[in-house]
């Protein structure tokens, strides 16, 4: 929040009526528009940090770099696959199944792929595998990183001509992008398998071959490359985002609860705004 | 036939006018007026209490900090001019900096894996290439004992030791060690004033290295630096005779301050 911007509690004049509810309202509207704009401003300045980082030094420390990565692809993705696996199972009952079982009550079978690849595939598959790598990842990113500032860790790192970004950031944002991407495959893939299972236990009028013939009718190229963009860029707001919150400023202790509540909302926020966006490219399709 | 005179050498680092203060707090210097050049060659002792600045002084000399005000050059290259971001990583490589209370070691490393990430990262080395260089730094600085296990775990005294040893991985030309001799006991003290002493004048076929170190007395340090120092009231003083000055913890005069009450 901007300091210099006096609130209605501050002004002697406005202090009486600040109780008055439009204007306190229009105050505290106020205050959040200066306090989202300058959080875009310094997310904007660090993702773009974090991209010049990944753009001229990708190359540089592959023998340190490389193994980070592939930890974070463990962390953020082969360990999250049990539980994606699971929710795969269940989506795919109870969205695909129930909603193959209801169009063949009504006749409407043949939209049943097209339904899938839209509910599924294109928005409930990213970003699902999304908001279960913030919950449990993204959150330990922000106590990590705080913890490693807190430390006095990243001016050890500067003393020693170690870029902090690309040492701490860098292999993150890497690793959540690739194993979102890896995640929603997976959570797809378990989800039309599940959805099927469910058609055929509850003796469904429709053939393996049906169904997935659907499938593949409802499919096209643009879906793969958008469920690969959006899936990445989910990754790396979330890694740039929680990344951010726990370097940007020196967290004590009693800080981190917040920090951490703050960098999940301004992700699921950033991710529903791409989402959208994407959405808008689907429709054009 | 006369000899051409030497040409003078242009100091390490050079610090003119300069204004120290913490990090994101410029309004709030520590120490000003510095003018101070460190050349090959010099083991500099800068005394001070707690609170009279070195902690913020050194990283500032080490190329950490911006100054508040004033000027840095780097091995004859101004600071504040606009330097490729390789050349400022050049310098940052021949620049070592050793923190004080532990060293902050990297916690989710090793003792050798602390030692050798600058090893890996500036000159890509393999892990094992990299860690047997680290292992034979580690030797000569008895860490070998404690190796594998995770620096953060260690007594601090020997924390202190992984810091130096990281440092050194990259072979600096001058080193800022900040209150290298606090909470140390007697036998550690020995050592550290040994292997300074050495390291100053070329460690094991090393070039030597000029070495600054902080600190709450200069009076360990005689016998063994060169150049003195001291930071009083926020001012930076060189000091003629160290063995004469009796500005310590306690206080100036050597007098021991009561608490009031």
């Amino acid at each position: 929040m901007a300091d210099n911007v006096p609130s209605a509690w501050t002004i002697p004049a406005l202090r009486g009526s600040a109780r008055r509810f439009p204007r306190a309202l229009l105050t505290r509207a106020g205050h959040s528009v200066i306090g989202w704009q300058e959080t875009i401003r310094d997310l904007g300045a660090f993702a773009l940090i974090t991209l010049g980082a990944i753009a001229t030094k990708f190359d540089h420390a592959r023998s340190l770099t490389r193994p980070m990565i592939r930890y974070e692809i463990y962390r953020c993705g082969i360990r999250l696959l049990p539980m994606i696996c699971f929710i795969g199972l269940a989506l795919g009952l109870v969205i695909i199944g129930q909603t193959v079982s209801l169009q063949t009550k009504v006749g409407a079978q043949e939209y049943g792929g097209l339904i899938i690849v839209s509910v599924v595939v294109r928005e409930l598959g990213p970003i699902i595998a999304a908001l279960l790598v913030l919950a449990r990842a993204g959150a330990a990113n922000v106590v990590e990183l705080g913890t490693t500032r807190a430390l006095g860790e990243v001016e050890a790192l500067e003393s020693l001509g170690i870029d902090p970004v690309h040492y701490l950031v860098v292999p993150r944002v890497i690793g959540m992008a690739v194993s979102i991407f890896g995640l929603t495959v997976y959570l797809v893939v378990v989800s039309l398998l599940s959805g099927w299972l469910f058609v055929f236990i509850q003796d469904v009028p429709m053939s393996p071959g049906d169904y997935f013939g659907q499938l593949a009718g409802a499919l096209l190229w643009q879906d793969f490359v958008l469920l690969a963009l959006k899936t990445f860029a989910f990754g790396g707001v979330i890694a740039v985002i929680t990344s951010f919150h726990g370097l940007a400023k020196p967290l004590k202790l009693e800080d981190v609860p917040v920090a951490t509540a703050q960098a999940v909302t301004e992700c699921v926020v950033i991710c529903g705004v791409i989402d959208a966006m994407f959405l808008i490219v689907y429709l054009l399709i | 036939m006369s000899a051409e005179p030497p040409k003078p050498v242009a100091p390490l680092v050079e610090l003119t006018d300069v204004t120290a203060a913490p990090p994101g707090a410029p309004e709030l210097p520590e120490v000003e007026g510095v003018n101070w050049a460190i050349e090959p060659g010099q083991f500099w002792a800068v005394g001070g209490l707690p609170t009279a600045g070195d902690s913020c002084l050194l990283p500032t000399a080490a190329g950490l900090t911006q100054p508040a005000a004033g000027n840095i050059r780097f091995f004859g290259r101004d600071a504040s001019e606009d330097v490729d971001e390789s050349e400022l990583l050049e310098t940052r490589r021949r620049v070592g900096l050793v923190f004080s209370h532990g060293g902050r070691l990297f916690r989710d490393q090793s003792v050798l894996g602390n030692i050798a990430v600058p090893l890996r990262y500036h000159l890509d080395l393999p892990v094992e290439e990299a860690e047997a260089r680290a292992e034979k730094l580690a030797d000569l600085l008895g860490l070998k004992p404690w190796l594998n296990r995770a620096a953060v775990s260690l007594p601090l005294v020997w924390q202190q030791r992984t810091a130096l040893a990281r440092s050194l991985a990259l072979q600096p030309e001058v080193l800022f060690l900040d209150r290298p001799l606090s909470a140390l006991d007697f036998s550690h003290r020995g050592w550290w004033l040994e292997f300074l002493t050495e390291l100053a004048v070329g460690l094991e076929g090393r070039p030597p290295v000029a070495v600054v170190v902080g600190g709450d007395s200069l009076k360990p340090w005689l016998g063994v630096a060169s150049q003195f120092a001291r930071l009083d009231a926020g001012r930076w003083e060189t000091v003629a005779d160290p063995a004469a000055d009796d500005h310590d913890a306690f206080g100036g005069g050597g007098r021991f301050i009561r608490p009031k009450n």
